[in-house]
């Protein structure tokens, strides 16, 4: 799909030359694996994806798989369709990120909990990180949060780090209430605008709260 | 409202917003007051965008125009 009579739509927004820079996404859930597509979607051709999860059937209604993917690994069964879906060959780890297999310009935060968001910002936050912008998105119902962090804005560091804070106590909302495909999609639209803003190199807030509940989104 | 009052607006995210009036307290529980809010455990206020965290509330000075939210701590992703 990469030529440019397929881009043509969006070739005065973004073109797929803009967007060949690595991108890491760590989480193949309903964050993740909507922000994999959208990113492949909009042009963005080097892209890897991290998870050690196998597709369950919960995940379907939510999640960006198949009903033939239940039971696969979800970055071999992510792999799969974006191949199917757009011609990219996104480069799949079935294991949780641990260090860098590449040496990504944007990294996707979609884990599950503030215990694995920790985990990851101690291996991104050590100097020699090669990173330049990193998106954590966290979501529950109709509640969704966009953090962002610059490497080269030592202020925008910690301000995301204080977002880790294990002293602060967190909303657990109820397992039956975590996600629904509106919102999953919202995320992952949210993620492909700010990797086109990146590329870009537009102005964005270090936070986004967006409330799927009054339509509202709230920034700095 | 008097040449030392401030205007700041404050929001619980999925409600609507209340501008309020704040005269010589400028701190973030006399505003969460003043707009009837009463923070719970697991919400953050974030004052223009910046996360403050609740022993840093007496030393923040809201400024005419501040914009504070309360936010859920989330943490999902899936």
């Amino acid at each position: 799909m990469n030529s440019s009579r397929a881009y043509k739509r969006q070739s005065r927004i973004i073109t797929p030359k803009e967007l060949a820079f690595p991108i890491a996404v760590i989480g193949a859930g309903g964050i993740g694996s909507w922000a994999t597509l959208a990113l492949a979607k909009m042009g963005c051709s080097n892209i890897a994806v991290y998870d050690n999860d196998i597709v369950e059937e919960h995940n379907l209604p939510s999640q960006c798989f198949s009903l033939s993917s239940v039971g696969m690994k979800k970055v071999d069964a992510l792999q799969q369709l974006i191949q199917e879906m757009t011609g990219v060959d996104i480069h799949a780890y079935p294991q949780p990120f641990q260090t860098y297999t590449t040496t990504p310009d944007v990294i996707i935060c979609a884990v599950d909990s503030l215990e694995q968001r920790r985990e990851i910002w101690n291996i991104l936050k050590r100097p020699i990180a090669p990173w330049k912008l990193l998106i954590d998105v966290r979501m529950h119902h109709n509640d969704i949060r966009v953090l962002l962090a610059s490497r080269g804005a030592p202020f925008s560091l910690d301000q995301y780090e204080r977002t880790l804070d294990p002293s602060r106590p967190v909303d657990p909302g109820k397992c039956t209430e975590r996600s629904v495909i509106y919102n999953t999609f919202v995320c992952g639209g949210m993620i492909a605008n700010f990797v086109k803003k990146f590329a870009k190199h537009e102005r964005v807030s270090l936070s986004y709260t967006i409330d799927l509940a009054t339509v509202s989104i709230y920034h700095a | 409202m008097s040449s030392r009052d401030i205007i700041v607006k404050v929001y619980r995210a999925g409600s609507k917003g209340v501008e309020v009036a704040l005269n010589g307290d400028r701190t973030i529980d006399a505003a969460l007051k003043a707009a009837e809010l009463q923070m719970k455990s697991t919400e953050i206020v974030s004052v223009n965008g910046e996360e403050l965290d609740s022993d840093e509330f007496d030393s923040y000075t809201l400024e005419d125009g501040d914009r504070i939210v309360l936010v859920k701590n989330i943490e999902g992703g899936r």
